[in-house]
Formats: C-alpha cells, structure tokens, sequence
C-alpha cells in the first residue's frame, strides 16, 4: 500500500535545486506548488483518495441523473450531456477497483446533500447547468489535486487519464450556458475548487500521526 | 473502459521513422520505477542523477510540443483562412501555450537544464506541409484538434515518471488546458466536444524525440 504525506511526499520528491545549496522542491518553484507544500495534511494512503474521487464521481452521475429528471433541461440541452453520466460511471468503477477495500459505492454524503439541494432549488435551466458546471470543474480540480496526493504510478496515471475528461464536460456545459472562452479555459487547471478529502474525509479514511517516512 | 490507463501509456508517436532512442533510456528507466520513489533503490548519487536528468529531458519535450503548437497557431493565424472569432480562440491558445512552454522551460532549468527555444521538430515537420496546403477553416482547425491532443498525449505520457513527483500536477495543469482547446476544436468542427471517458498516451513525443 502506498503511503503519502502530501507535505512530506513533494518534498521528498522534490529536485534538489542547486549544489550545496539549500535542498529546493523543484516543485515549490511552479505555480500552486508553494502553497501546497505549505499545507499540513492528515496522511493518505492511494486508496484512500482513490475511494473520496470515487464519492465525488458518484455525486456527479446522481446530479446528472436529477438535472435530466428535473424537467428543466430542454431536449437539446439533454443530449449534449446524455454521455457525459457513463464518462462518471466508468471513472467511479475503475476508482473503486483501485480503492479495494476502502471503496464505500455511495457519492459522499456532504457534497451529495448540498449539491441535491442546490438542483431542487434552480429554477430553471441555465441553473442547473451553473451546478453542473461548476461540479465538472470541481471534479477537474479534484484530480489536479490526486495527482499531488498519491504516489503510485497506477493512481497517478488514473487521475491523469479522467482530469481531461471533466475539463472537457466543463467545457461543454460552459458553452451550454453560453460563456467565454476565457470563462471556461483558464491557463493553467487549478486546484482552488477541489473536493479536499482532508477537510472532507469519507468514513473510512484513515488519518495517522506516524512520522514521514524517510 | 480504461480500467488501467497505464496499459496504453506506450503509444508513443513515430513519426518519420525517427529513431527514438531516448524513448528507449526512458521506458528501461521507467520499468522499475513503481511511482515515485525520490530516494532510489540504493545506488544514490547515481540514480538521483539520472532521475535529474529523466526530469529535464521529459520537461524540454513537453516545453518544445508546447512552442510547436505555438508556432502552428501562429502559421495558421497567418495563413489567414480563420475567421476573425476563430482566430481571436487561436491567439488565446497560443498564448496559453507559451505559458505552458515557460511553466516546462522554467522547471528544466531550475533542475539544471537547457530551456529549449525551438518548437519540437517532429511535430513541427508533421504539420507544416499539411497546414500549407489546407484550402479552408475546417481543415485548419483539424490540423489544431491534432496538436492538441498530441500535446494532451505527451504531457499524460509523462505522469508517473518524474522524480520530482511536483511534476505530475504541475504537466497535467497544462494537460487539461490542452484538453478543453480540444473540446472547443471539437465543437468547432461539429463533432462531439466530450466524447472521451478517459485519455492515454497514445500519439504521445517520446521524451528526448524532435528536441
């Protein structure tokens, strides 16, 4: 099983920058590496993160579900998104086989409620497209964030493979609502809007205090 | 279903027979390397050279895919086939390019490397030809599609291969950006904008290939 501290893992990991010099994560020198460096997180394993993704990509296949059933979508704007439930399906069942037996099958509790509840109130559909708009951005960020937080090239390459995924349903639900390009394509992904199991811990995450390992 | 990407991360593109050997070094380095193990399995020195060097060679590619879908915007700007709305999203990508191509340049240099000032040569020659003969809007934005997802390929190629595991958000922050210029071009072109569940390697540089 891997073991990450996501503090302890990008400086471990880091380049050495210099010779003799101070010992620099290369890391800490990119954009949102300095600030995530700085962060002081609980210690989780691949498959912990693994099944939080997993929760969060179940939230999205039931908001999908509940936006198409709302009767708020017009026909058009249900078939732009009809795929995008099964691109959430296949990235839950292939996280929940890398999650083993931390895998709970349920979207997590928290984002499920307050995303339920953001569906039932819009009124209408360019509502619930902002809903579904800012989850698919979420999601993106959310993997962003993966590949900071586990260390196994099987996760890493996961969360590398569905990143792109989300970015794209982002994109296509902007364009549904009609922004900019430069509303739905920024410079760089940014992981200012992920789902952060540290703050949000599924039931069965595992926090420890144990040293770093070296 | 893409239950394990990292079986279709070996697709690297071959283009013109270009003799890859730095692929080669690449893959042999990446065999034994389960993630990202910073510390190496005990030759020291060596390996955390080695693992510098992989680093560098990985960033200058993707830096260089990067300039050459500058370059190619640029070429197809210029080519004056765009309409002035299409041609306002090419400059937007091309300047998110040139960031990206700065984000690899500056993280190759810091870990001692060359930041390389040239578009990628493989991809450049794959496209140039093409892109001159292109009679219309459409065939442009085809050509971009594929510059995209070719720079999409190269940056997903590289995750799980760093020493400095940084690395891994830092490329893929470029890589969703590739990837939602592709959902545009898409569009664009009628097609689908999120038709892919999951993304691979396949069409990807080979670190070290067209440098």
């Amino acid at each position: 099983m891997n073991t990450s501290s996501r503090r302890d893992f990008l400086t471990k990991a880091g380049a050495a920058v210099g010779i003799g010099a101070a010992a620099v994560p290369l890391s800490t020198l990119l954009p949102f590496g300095r600030a995530v460096a700085q962060q002081v997180a609980p210690e989780l394993t691949d498959e912990d993160v693994a099944a939080f993704v997993e929760s969060v990509e179940l939230v999205a296949i039931d908001a999908y579900a509940s936006a198409t059933a709302s009767g708020k979508l017009s026909a058009g704007t249900a078939q732009a998104i009809a795929a995008f439930p099964a691109h959430h399906r296949e990235h839950a069942s292939a996280l929940a086989s890398l999650a083993g037996s931390k895998a709970e099958g349920r979207p997590h509790p928290k984002f499920s409620d307050i995303v339920a509840g953001q569906l039932q109130g819009a009124p209408g559909e360019k509502a619930v497209l902002q809903i579904l708009f800012d989850l698919e951005n979420a999601a993106a960020a959310t993997y962003l964030y993966a590949l900071g937080a586990t260390k196994g090239e099987r996760a890493l390459t996961t969360a590398a493979s569905y990143l792109p995924a989300e970015a794209q349903h982002a994109v296509a639900v902007g364009q549904l609502l009609g922004k900019t390009l430069t509303d739905i394509i920024p410079a760089f992904e940014n992981q200012d809007r992920a789902l952060d199991p540290t703050k949000f811990p599924l039931s069965t995450t595992t926090t420890s205090t144990t040293a770093p390992e070296e | 279903m893409h239950d394990d990407p990292l079986l279709e991360r070996r697709g690297f593109l071959q283009l013109g027979g270009a003799t890859i050997a730095m692929a080669a070094l690449f893959a042999a380095t990446a065999c034994g390397n389960d993630g990202n193990d910073a510390t190496g399995g005990g030759e020291g020195d060596e390996e955390a050279a080695l693992g510098d060097e992989r680093d560098v060679t990985i960033l200058r590619t993707s830096a260089s895919v990067a300039l050459a879908a500058v370059d190619f915007y640029q070429r197809a700007i210029d080519g004056g086939l765009l309409t002035t709305a299409t041609a306002d999203a090419a400059k937007e990508f091309q300047a998110h390019h040139r960031e990206h191509a700065d984000l690899f340049n500056g993280a190759a240099k810091a870990a001692d490397g060359e930041a390389v000032t040239q578009p990628n040569t493989v991809v450049a020659q794959a496209l140039q030809s093409p892109l001159a003969q292109a009679k219309d809007e459409p065939a442009v934005l085809a050509f971009a599609l594929q510059v995209e997802n070719t720079t999409l390929a190269t940056y997903l190629a590289s995750v799980g291969r760093f020493k400095d595991a940084g690395l891994n958000r830092a490329t893929m922050s470029a890589g969703g950006v590739a990837a939602r210029h592709a959902a545009v071009l898409a569009g664009l072109l009628h097609q689908p904008p999120a038709a892919k569940a999951a993304f691979t390697a396949d069409g990807a540089i080979a670190p070290g290939t067209g440098l």
